[in-house]
């Protein structure tokens, strides 16, 4: 018993003090990356979203109904930044403008704003005290990791791990999940589901219930198997590949990205070298 | 080290606090939190069981000129490209997103006029709240954009019907335990605009 606990204390020791210096750099390239495709496929929206006889949403007051009289001045500066934020230029001052701009997107799309959105407008803002640009960066840091690098990569952990608490918490608490049914209505609500290679697996009252309690159960269970070394990279994959379902059927590729994202700070240095071998990966990071 | 610490200290508390609150279901305090700390992720489907949809009817000189059905005209959007999807998913947003909390609110006032003895208040809700007059706003500005979309149409009102059609769960049909099914499928909402064209 007293080697058990103490196992338990090893584990969660290892899992919040272990060195977490490689993927910063990766999320920052890939994260700038999604958040240039989304701006640039938001643009052909320009002449409705940010016109009030379109879009009565459109915020007409204040700094942001200023900025919304002139979306390609802001598109084209918010593109220029995320450049600059993907190589690593202006470190922390880019990384809070990229915060910034992000915030300013997430006010004017309020009707269509995601859960994504939501999460990653609080991930960008912990990011800016992160640093990231060890690798992957033309300009690189050197030396060791402030206290408040170390803290705000453990926020971006936290951050996810709440996400996954709350949401176990709140779906266990509900009537339609406890019944069985929220898989189903959940699928129901988009197009075409009906002629999806799911429909024969959701329409199936056992499937769709035990899905649901299953669905349930890894949140729940999200946390201490992420803390656990051994679990973590099979649990990983199972979520990463129950966010790519969603992916394909709900379309919400934005979403699905960043929470997939979210998951590589949940490794550790060490996890990552022994995926990619501690040569290969290192090697990659610094070209 | 004494700075260190109390870094430390202020982050555990920081985190502290944040927990605590996000299992707190008060929608008032989250709505005043959100914008500050993390609240309350209930982010599980489904946010709704019911399917909506909207018709148009364009009319010029009392005569109709055209039908459009917001579902057909959207499936027929995301077919155009995939770089356009987004597009298509920001006019599905815009024009068709809030309709759930249109029809909550029809439900609410509904319920309370049946079992409340209360009078049916719906009007007055869309009125008095600035989610759902926007909503109203914006169904009313999708056949201006329709308009500009297709010039060769010509309209001077339109006439718009919305729809709602409770989903049917596919292995218990039977269930019927949502005041959602009781009002069914039905119109539950009609207004009108005029065109300046």
């Amino acid at each position: 018993m007293f080697l058990q606990n103490l196992y338990i204390i090893e584990s969660m020791k290892e899992f919040w003090t272990a060195e977490r210096k490689l993927y910063a750099p990766v999320f920052r390239v890939a994260m700038g990356l999604i958040l240039l495709i989304d701006l640039l496929t938001t643009i052909p929206s320009i002449s409705f979203l940010f016109h009030p006889e379109f879009n009565s949403f459109l915020p007409l007051q204040g700094v942001l109904g200023f900025l919304a009289k002139y979306p390609f001045v802001f598109f084209g500066l918010y593109a220029s930044t995320l450049l600059l934020f993907i190589f690593g230029v202006g470190k922390q001052f880019v990384s809070f403008l990229v915060f910034v701009f992000y915030f300013c997107m997430v006010q004017w799309s309020i009707p269509f704003v995601t859960w994504g959105d939501k999460i990653l407008r609080f991930t960008l803002f912990y990011f800016v005290w992160v640093d990231s640009f060890r690798y992957l960066s033309v300009y690189r840091s050197r030396g060791n990791l402030s206290l408040l690098s170390k803290l705000a990569v453990l926020s971006i952990i936290l951050h996810l791990f709440l996400i996954y608490m709350n949401n176990a918490y709140f779906k266990a608490i509900n009537r339609d999940w406890q019944l069985g049914y929220a898989v189903f209505y959940s699928f129901s609500q988009y197009p075409h589901f009906k002629e999806s290679i799911f429909y024969p697996i959701i329409s199936n009252g056992f499937l769709s219930k035990w899905i649901g309690y299953s669905v349930i159960l890894l949140q729940l269970s999200f946390v201490p198997l992420a803390i656990w070394r051994k679990t973590r990279i099979p649990l990983l994959i199972v979520s990463a590949l129950l966010h790519v379902v969603m992916m394909f059927q709900f379309g919400l590729w934005k979403f699905e990205w960043i929470v997939l994202l979210h998951y590589g700070f949940v490794l550790t240095d060490e996890d990552w070298k022994r995926i990619f071998g501690s040569k290969t990966s290192l090697k990659f990071l610094k070209t | 080290m004494k700075a260190k610490k109390i870094g430390v200290l202020l982050f555990v508390i920081y985190w502290f606090i944040v927990y605590g609150l996000s299992f707190y279901d008060n929608e008032s305090l989250n709505a005043q939190l959100r914008e500050i700390i993390p609240t309350s992720y209930k982010m599980f489907a489904p946010a709704t069981k019911t399917h909506y949809d909207v018709e148009y009817r364009f009319y010029k000189n009392g005569k109709q000129m055209k039908q459009l059905v917001f579902s057909d005209y959207l499936a027929a959007e995301y077919k155009k490209s995939i770089l356009k999807d987004k597009t298509s998913f920001i006019k599905e947003k815009l024009y068709q997103g809030n309709l759930k909390v249109l029809d909550f609110n029809y439900q609410q006032a509904v319920y309370a006029e049946k079992y409340k003895e209360k009078p049916n208040d719906f009007e007055e809700r869309i009125v008095s709240n600035p989610l759902l007059t926007k909503t109203l706003q914006n169904l009313r500005n999708f056949p201006k954009l329709y308009l500009k979309e297709n010039p060769n149409l010509e309209a001077d009102s339109v006439v718009i019907f919305v729809h709602r059609k409770p989903m049917i769960l596919s292995y218990t049909p039977e269930y019927k335990d949502d005041f959602t099914y009781h009002l069914g499928e039905m119109c539950f909402f009609k207004t009108y605009t005029l065109l300046n064209r």
